[in-house]
């Protein structure tokens, strides 16, 4: 028996922190009140929008971002099955790895190796079927080849790799095969994780020889479309890396590397990065740049299910809409059977194909196609940006927070407005969609949106006279 | 005899063939691989603007005959004077490689070729500042290159193809200061399809006049008040021409840039924009003449004591809630604090009642 069962009465006890809660209530109350206030201003600043419509400035690409990556959930062809709603996502680019572990291509080694490619063509028909092109991260070592058997080991020999290579390239991208062109072949998939092998940039397990020799396979190609080689597509933007393989002297036709970043911001300071990285060598800063997975966090999440994942992909995108990677590519198309916390942006046929919120932020973003117009006063949570196109102005706003909580109420101003009668459009995504006239005699046009947590909108003007 | 001639003769031809072709290669080379021969340079579309109106600068390139890939155009102004409202990439310069950014008194892009096989070459527009005029100026004030622009050249003799850069200047009149408070950005021309004016490359001025001259007994005069260091932001004051552009470097673990115009009787002043934390730092000032656009340096160190400086401090103010915020801390906050305070008055009187 305690202290409290010995000399406490129930009842009293229960007064006592009655009455203690009700003199300290009030003041934890205002005592919160302030920290909140002190904690809002200290670490952000809300944003206050204002775009200058005659300000324009270069055109809108809504193509990068049409790109997405299955990963190896299941050793088939995965994407079969959500096919029709793979083309609803318009994808520009579809990315694939486990290319040897997953489709038996490849059958003994040395003079005795043979290739069987009627499952991994399967894979990519349905790629192309969706109207994307594919991304082969030829990946892993085939059993036949590797040391010990290991998808993740070096080959018993080099040639024996460059040969698979080769012979993959070949078979996709020759004009007497499949006939593909512009194809990217991405050597390996995230070399730097212990998951596929812990491949370093020296010794025994050296990224560098694991893609000469890749890079001389594909030097042996004859008679095929042009092609797009290159890697490492690292588990993140790491300055090793990418200064090893611009100075390798094997063939690079583009870089590329994963980002599962919390901070939608930190994709522009990778892009700064990479190109300050890449002036000594001014012909690699011209390449392509393929962030072949990205999300908010390589684990899988619930997050990846609810509006959190489809802000923080509209957020990203804002980040890169100028001056960004050539290709982002979103991870996952699916989920895998069984998963409720799968990256996908389509369930899996077992859990009826549901289609989550994210899948749905390609289209609505792609409403902003046109020349891009100057927007100031972006916050710390509020980010967007806005453009022309046929006389309609259009900015998107999107509130994104990464604790998950924040809202805000922005003030809008559009400035340099034809003076006139304007349709006024506000259309949230998963939200509302209104509709109102307004007389913009001044040429300015004002007005504030509530931004709920994790929210994107567009505000559309349309002159109608 | 005869035959010997004929042998010898041979022997030099035989010999002589490949040294010519090898020494005509060299040549050949060479004149592939110019040297660095670029400058940038930066017009403003008006000559004079009033408070509260947006100019458009163009920054233009002439690469006499090199090959370039990228630019990293970065320019410092005066941010009392200017601030910066957008950068973006231009006709000669298709694609951008980093999206503009602008600060206070700063602007930087990087632009590039569309590929290899159509680098950069002759003279043109790549890039388009636009500005709004903040304060009224009695000279011309300069919006001019930082040291880290850089203009990549493809197979040169280097990376860094870039020679020299000119600034531009404006004065800005008294126009209508009302124009500032309300944020109302007044008519703009926009770039139109018209040819591009060629650079006036031979005014361009070597980088290293710019940022690597001597100090000269002059008008350039630098002192840091050391007890004005309250919050780590000494104040950084002294004299130097009326209507200079003077840009200041305050070097720390990141660099502080700010640029500033001596006023009409030339005196200037400032301070970092970020609190110093405690230590010796070294300021250092350029001066770049109004008119003749000749420059001049100065520098400093200082220190600032324990205590003070760090982290930039925010001061609260009796203002209402703002339209921003997040109910989940207010939550946590209220939760904790009152299982906190509901256990320590229980204990209290547990403790109370067993003594009494």
């Amino acid at each position: 028996m305690n202290i409290l069962e010995r000399n406490a009465p129930q009842k009293i006890t229960s007064l006592i922190s009655f009455l203690a809660a009700l003199v300290f209530l009030p003041l934890l109350l205002f005592a919160a009140y302030q920290s909140v206030t002190l904690i809002t201003r200290a670490v952000g600043t809300p944003a206050n929008i204002v775009v200058d419509t005659k300000a324009v400035l270069e055109p809108i690409k809504t193509d990068f971002y049409h790109a997405f990556a299955q990963g190896g959930e299941e050793s088939e062809d995965m994407i079969a099955p959500v096919l029709t709603e793979v083309k609803g996502l318009r994808p520009k680019f579809i990315r694939i790895d486990h290319l040897y572990d997953y489709y038996s291509v490849v059958q003994g080694s040395g003079g005795g190796m043979s290739f069987d490619f009627s499952r991994l063509d399967a894979a990519v028909n349905t790629i192309l079927a969706s109207g994307a092109k594919p991304v082969l991260a030829l990946s892993y070592m085939p059993a036949s080849i590797a040391q010990g058997g290991s998808v993740i080991n070096p080959p018993n020999d080099w040639n024996d790799w460059a040969t698979v290579v080769e012979k993959t390239i070949q078979h996709y991208s020759g004009k007497g095969e499949k006939n593909l062109g512009g194809v990217y072949y991405e050597v390996w998939n995230e070399p730097d994780l212990a998951s596929f092998g812990s491949w370093k940039l020296s010794g025994d397990k050296n990224y560098l020889t694991l893609y000469k020799y890749a890079a001389d396979g594909a030097k042996r190609v004859q008679n095929a479309n042009w092609f797009y080689f290159g890697g490492p597509a690292t588990t993140g933007l790491y300055k090793n890396w990418i200064m090893a393989l611009a100075s390798s002297g094997s063939r690079v036709d583009f870089f590329s590397w994963h980002s599962y970043l919390p901070d939608p911001k930190r994709y522009a300071t990778d892009q700064e990065n990479f190109i300050t990285w890449m002036l000594p060598y001014p012909w690699h800063t011209l390449k392509p740049t393929l962030i072949t997975e990205f999300g908010f966090t390589g684990d899988k999440s619930t997050l990846y299910n609810s509006t959190y994942a489809a802000a923080y992909t509209a957020a990203v995108i804002r980040q890169l809409i100028s001056g960004g990677a050539s290709y982002i590519f979103s991870f996952e198309l699916k989920d895998g059977p069984g998963q409720t916390n799968g990256w996908g942006l389509v369930g899996h046929q077992n859990a009826g194909k549901k289609l989550k919120p994210r899948y749905h932020v390609y289209a609505f973003i792609d409403q902003m196609a046109g020349s891009r117009l100057q927007v100031t006063g972006e916050g710390t949570w509020v980010t967007g940006f806005a453009s022309v196109k046929d006389k309609i102005i259009r900015l998107l706003l999107v509130n994104f927070d990464r604790s998950g909580s924040h809202v805000e109420t922005v003030p809008i101003k559009f400035t340099n407005l034809d003076p006139g009668n304007y349709t006024v459009r506000q259309h949230f995504l998963f939200g509302t969609d209104t509709k109102t006239q307004q007389t913009i005699p001044d040429g300015v046009f004002e007005q504030k949106l509530y931004m709920s947590t994790q929210t994107v909108a567009i505000l559309e003007l349309t002159k109608t006279e | 005899m005869k035959n010997f001639l004929l042998l010898i003769t041979g022997i030099i031809i035989f010999i002589s063939v490949p040294i010519v072709v090898f020494f005509f290669g060299q040549q050949q080379e060479l004149r592939k691989k110019a040297a660095p021969a670029t400058t940038l340079s930066i017009q403003p579309n008006v000559t004079s603007v009033p408070v509260g109106e947006t100019v458009i600068w163009k920054i233009l390139i002439n690469t006499g005959e090199n090959k370039v890939a990228s630019v990293k155009v970065s320019l410092l102004f005066d941010q009392t004077k200017f601030e910066a409202q957008s950068i973006t990439n231009s006709t000669l310069a298709p694609r951008i490689l980093n999206q503009g950014t602008v600060g206070l008194g700063t602007a930087t892009i990087t632009v590039a070729a569309q590929n290899t096989t159509k680098p950069i070459t002759g003279q043109g527009e790549i890039a388009v500042l636009r500005i709004k005029a903040l304060s009224p100026s009695s000279a011309p004030v300069t919006v001019q290159f930082a040291p880290d622009t850089f203009a990549a050249g493809i197979g040169e003799q280097t990376v860094n193809v870039l020679t020299g850069t000119e600034p531009g200047s404006i004065t800005i009149t008294g126009g209508d200061q009302s124009a500032l408070s309300s944020s109302s950005v007044t008519t703009t021309p926009v770039p139109t399809g018209t040819p591009l004016s060629p650079t006036p490359t031979p005014t361009t001025k070597p980088l290293e006049s710019m940022y690597s001259q001597p100090a000269t007994a002059s008008a350039l005069t630098l002192s840091i008040d050391t007890e004005a260091t309250r919050g780590g932001k000494p104040l950084i004051h002294g004299t130097a021409t009326p209507g200079a552009t003077l840009t200041i470097v305050v070097y720390s673990v990141t660099p502080q840039t700010i640029v500033v115009t001596a006023n009409s009787s030339g005196n200037w002043q400032t301070t970092p924009m970020t609190a110093l934390a405690s230590g010796t730092y070294t300021v250092v000032v350029t001066a770049l003449h109004p008119t003749a656009g000749t420059s001049e340096t100065l520098s400093s160190s200082f220190t600032i004591g324990g205590g003070i400086g760090g982290a930039e401090v925010t001061e609260a103010t009796g203002e209402a809630l703002p339209e921003s915020g997040s109910a989940k801390t207010t939550l946590i906050l209220l939760i904790l604090g009152s299982t906190l305070i509901v256990a320590g008055t229980i204990s209290f009187a547990l403790k109370h009642y067993e003594y009494s």
